[in-house]
């Protein structure tokens, strides 16, 4: 069978996109999922008042008639010529597929980029993690640490903060305000040294857990080697509309050059994104 | 807890010990593995730089130079035997000027000779075509064919397997307390308080092994940790070969090179210090890693990284290996001070060892039969076993993860898995897929740790608790 759109990612652009095709009358479309529920990665921050865009989106777009395969990600991406379909690879937990679209939505989005893509001198000790990393221990059952240092920047990190205070010892610090300068520990987090930017002042935080990211990892793994154009960052390159390089092959949110780290333009983006594919007026 | 009784205890799980377990493991003998962290290769053997050196630089007439040499024949077959992922790529020595290439024509190559191996220089348009990346101030360089690269946590945990599948007993996250002289032989307190009493005990310890010999009243050498940074980065570098540096006084000094596992490997520094646990990055070491490299290829300072890290290794007294019955007990064989072509030697200092606890006395007959080769454990056999993809980054699959824990030495940690699969060796080091890892170790084992471990011992992950409202 062929798909008239594959939506790669059903997070929060993946989802603003589904709807659309869902207005547009699309019948045939698909959205493949790495993770086991739509929403993506910041699925468990959406009650936390500071998703509410995407709370509502998400109850929008429950039902819709769409297919999703979750647990799966797409390993190859082959774009059709000459207005020939596109195809791809998925691997599931059944196995390989391979499946057919004329019209491709990328929405894959993006990982956090961790303490050790930010040249953070000092040891490396178990508790120095993301927020998504504490999100997924804490959905199953596990606890990161006694006392949290949160580096934030942003409203996914304050969502964060907010869910772990009720089981941690919670300290907050912004992240446009301090650096992390050395990280200290053997097997597990013991301190934690920061810089104030402005002033260069420093201070020592004694914590077992620090939650961090800075910049973002755009989840394009898949398009290595391939004919989509991507920038120095492994960023999707799209123009205003989100159409890449590629006829018939759009992409939104975060795994774009266009995209931000916290997500906030991601709705917009593939509402427009998937309107300019479909050929549709805003 | 009941004494127990072996021919051969071998303390330490690095590349030296698992080598070492693996050459007895043919033969009819009872024998150990004891290794203080939960899994094997958690020292000196998981951070370098994974290259198999020829030891055309090694001081001819060395211990090291003759365990290096023993080795290059025995590679191969090892490779071969226990797939060992191996790139054999050759190096370079480069020279940016000629007071460099007179070193280079006045020690090493002589010195390569003396060693017997092969090496010839090239000019610099040839150095140039064969890695574009090198400064154009290169004046040539001298190719080192038979230098390669290898995956060093495959290597320690294929020889640990082999010997494991001919019933080598290996005991982990138990490392030993004290020793005490018995009349069959040494008697080993472990930290949980088990006792082993064994007839000759080899001492490959690494960075501790002065602790283990003072144990037993031997303070004839001490190891003093040398830190080595390094950066690794995923940009695409256009290099063929490992890119060396003309060395130092002090140490082979900073190179470039690919990694079996993808991407390029920059260092290492040589920093003396006194703590064993220092493996701290710092920003003068990543400075000097990136100025070292700068110099061949000017390039360097421009790249992003996915990880740094330190490795610490051993620097012995004696300014050699050891590998000898200890002068305070000879049924105790020294593998020691093995500074920083371990990986390289491994095979080699497995024979000496074994010619050393011969002539300290033990009599070793061949089995009838024994393993060799490692099975294929990763065989894929349909695509349910697959499975969907875990680690995004490199693209593991659920399949290649519960594989990694049918093996015969199974990983409790995160680490041990990143080592088995390269899961989390990717640009998110595991902050996406190590929740997942931990449903797959509880699905395989039925066990649901309260307290994962990252690594080392107590590098507890998370505790569980409370569930977050």
């Amino acid at each position: 069978m062929t798909y008239e759109l594959v939506i790669i990612g059903a997070g929060i652009s993946g989802l603003a996109a589904a709807e659309i095709a869902h207005e547009a009358g699309l019948k045939e479309v698909l959205l493949v999922d790495y993770g086991k529920t739509k929403g993506g990665m910041t699925r468990p921050l959406f009650d936390s008042g500071l998703f509410e865009q995407e709370r509502q989106l998400l109850e929008r777009t429950v039902s819709l008639p769409y297919e999703i395969k979750y647990q799966s990600t797409v390993t190859g991406f082959f774009p059709g010529e000459d207005g020939e379909n596109h195809q791809l690879n998925l691997q599931t937990s059944n196995g390989a597929e391979l499946i057919e679209t004329s019209k491709v939505m990328i929405c894959s989005g993006s990982l956090e980029k961790p303490r050790e893509g930010n040249w953070i001198a000092g040891s490396r000790p178990a508790g120095v993690m993301t927020a998504s990393m504490a999100l997924g221990l804490a959905a199953r059952g596990y606890v990161p640490g006694q006392k949290l240092l949160i580096l934030e920047n942003g409203r996914i990190m304050a969502a964060t903060a907010r869910r772990l205070e009720s089981v941690s010892q919670v300290v907050r610090l912004s992240g446009e305000q301090w650096e992390v300068t050395r990280i200290s520990g053997i097997a597990r987090l013991n301190q934690v040294e920061l810089r104030e930017r402005a002033t260069g002042n420093r201070q020592t935080v004694d914590c077992d857990t620090l939650i961090y990211a800075h910049r973002r990892i755009p989840s394009t793994f898949f398009l290595k080697g391939s004919a989509v154009e991507r920038d120095e960052h492994h960023a999707i390159s799209v123009d205003e509309t989100g159409k890449t390089n590629i006829d018939n092959v759009y992409a939104a949110g975060t795994c774009t050059n266009q995209g931000d780290d916290d997500h906030l333009q991601s709705i917009a983006l593939a509402q427009r994104a998937t309107r300019a594919l479909l050929n549709r007026k805003g | 807890m009941p004494t127990k009784t072996k021919d051969v205890v071998v303390i330490g799980g690095g590349i030296v010990g698992t080598a070492i377990l693996r050459k007895l493991s043919f033969y009819r003998l009872d024998i150990a593995l004891i290794e203080k962290q939960p899994d094997v290769c958690e020292g000196a053997s998981k951070a370098n730089s994974g290259i198999i050196h020829t030891g055309f630089d090694a001081k001819p007439g060395s211990v090291e130079a003759e365990c290096l040499k023993l080795s290059r024949d025995l590679w191969p077959q090892l490779i071969e035997d226990c797939k060992i992922p191996y790139i054999p790529c050759g190096a370079v020595m480069v020279a940016t000027s000629e007071e460099e290439k007179q070193i280079i024509e006045n020690t090493y190559i002589p010195n390569a000779e003396a060693n017997g191996v092969e090496v010839e220089w090239i000019g610099k348009d040839e150095l140039l075509e064969m890695n574009p990346a090198v400064t154009p101030n290169a004046l040539g360089g001298l190719v080192v064919p038979g230098e390669a690269l290898c995956d060093p946590f495959w290597a320690t945990r294929s020889f640990a397997e082999i010997a494991a599948m001919n019933g080598a007993e290996v005991i982990l996250g138990n490392g030993v307390r004290h020793i005490e002289r018995h009349p069959e032989g040494l008697k080993l307190i472990l930290a949980d308080g088990q006792e082993i009493v064994s007839r000759y005990v080899v001492n490959a310890a690494g960075l501790w092994a002065d602790e283990i010999a003072a144990m037993i009243g031997d303070n004839s050498f001490t190891l003093t940790p040398r830190k080595g940074q390094f950066i690794l980065t995923e940009e695409q570098v256009p290099i063929s070969q490992i890119i060396l540096p003309v060395p130092t006084r002090k140490s082979k000094g900073i190179l470039i090179s690919p990694v079996v596992f993808g991407g390029f490997l920059l260092g290492p520094t040589a920093e003396d210090q006194e703590d064993k646990w220092d493996r701290s990055t710092t920003p003068e070491g990543i400075e000097a890693v990136l100025s070292g490299v700068e110099k061949l290829i000017p390039e360097a300072r421009n790249y992003e990284s996915i990880r740094q890290f330190a490795g610490v290794r051993a620097v012995c007294s004696e300014g050699d290996f050891i590998i000898r019955p200890s002068a305070a007990d000879r049924r105790m064989v020294l593998a020691v001070g093995i500074r920083s072509t371990g990986v390289s030697a491994s095979p080699g200092i497995a024979e000496m060892v074994f010619g050393q606890l011969q002539e300290a006395g033990l009599e070793a007959e061949l089995r009838d039969s024994y393993v060799t080769e490692i099975p294929e454990l990763f065989g894929e056999a349909n695509e349910q076993e697959v499975g969907e993809i875990v680690c995004l980054c490199r693209s593991i699959s659920r399949g290649e993860i519960m594989n990694a824990m049918s093996r015969p030495i199974a990983p409790f940690t995160i680490d041990a898995i990143k080592r088995r699969t390269g899961a989390t060796l990717g640009e998110c080091q595991g902050n996406c897929c190590i929740p997942k890892i931990l449903d797959l170790y509880e699905e395989k084992t039925g066990v649901k740790p309260s307290q994962p471990l990252k690594g080392l011992l107590q590098s507890n992950l998370a505790h569980q608790g409370g569930t977050p409202t």
